[in-house]
């Protein structure tokens, strides 16, 4: 897994790096009132554990709005649906605004059928989870 | 909103099986894939993948072939954290087009079915999986270890 952060000063964990291969790519926006995770590639049972790491870390630096594109997962397993989960739990108990942004099957599916669908913010487009933040 | 149309009727685990459809017996000269991996998380990678150009010579449409490598993966799953509960073992992964016009694919470790987790909600959503994506699905849960079989109509 690799890990790209554009601004922000935080060390990277050496634990995203660690995947044997480069099946998912995660990408770290710091904006002034909000956070951006991009993800790209397969959430697996090897992979999760790098995002849900990377989301963890990022919701203890509070911001107002977390925003988790998924649009570039086109792998999405349950391993990576507990990690959303548990984000999602992170940012209520810090008051952070988690908004996840997905437009494709592969990703609304597994939302879909495990009803985190209707307890997750889910935006369509990246533009539109930022919308106000 | 975002909606994405759901099978119409997911087959619950349990349901009595449709002796027509649901069979085990492979079709004549039916194509079929065999494996055999130790149930380690970096394993399910390549058996997926592998999954993936077998049920796409299959004749089974492009998004059915997602949700199967889908299912399969999570059923995969279980089966390693089976294998890791017990130590090393193996878990077997066959696939076959059966007489009854369907793909089928089964799991199959010989480890326990493991305790509870941490996060109760983790095994759920996994089984979710396992049973809507499938078009049948059936979990053996016996002493010598847990079969899951999943099959999709060739339609």
């Amino acid at each position: 897994m690799q890990v790209r952060r554009t601004s922000g000063t935080a060390e990277i964990n050496p634990l995203l790096r660690a995947g044997p291969d480069d099946a998912l790519t995660v990408d770290i926006e710091r904006l002034d009132r909000a956070t951006v995770v991009a993800v790209a590639g397969e959430i697996d049972l090897v992979t999760a554990a790098g995002l849900d790491e990377t989301l963890q870390a990022e919701l203890q630096a509070q911001p107002a709005v977390l925003v988790l594109d998924l649009t570039g997962v086109d792998f999405f397993t349950s391993v990576g649906l507990t990690a959303v989960a548990l984000a999602h739990r992170g940012a209520e108990e810090r008051g952070v605004a988690l908004r996840v942004v997905a437009d494709s099957r592969r990703v609304l599916r597994p939302l879909q059928i495990t009803g985190m669908d209707r307890t997750l913010a889910l935006y369509t487009s990246r533009a539109a989870a930022l919308g106000d933040a | 909103m975002v909606t994405v149309p759901v099978r119409p009727d997911p087959q619950p685990v349990g349901d009595p099986p449709d002796a027509q459809a649901w069979g085990r017996e492979p079709a004549v000269d039916g194509p079929l894939l065999e494996h055999r991996f130790p149930g380690e998380a970096a394993r399910l990678a390549a058996v997926r993948r592998d999954l993936g150009t077998w049920a796409a010579a299959t004749g089974l449409d492009e998004e059915t072939v997602e949700d199967l490598l889908l299912a399969c993966y999570e059923a995969m799953v279980n089966a390693a954290e089976h294998a890791y509960t017990d130590g090393e073992r193996p878990v077997d992964l066959t696939a076959m087009c059966t007489a009854g016009g369907c793909v089928l694919v089964t799991v199959r470790d010989e480890g326990r079915w493991r305790p509870i987790p941490a996060d109760p909600g983790h095994r759920g959503r996994g089984l979710a999986m396992i049973t809507n994506l499938s078009d049948h699905a059936e979990i053996d849960r016996g002493a010598g270890g847990t079969t899951v079989s999943l099959w999709w109509r060739l339609r």
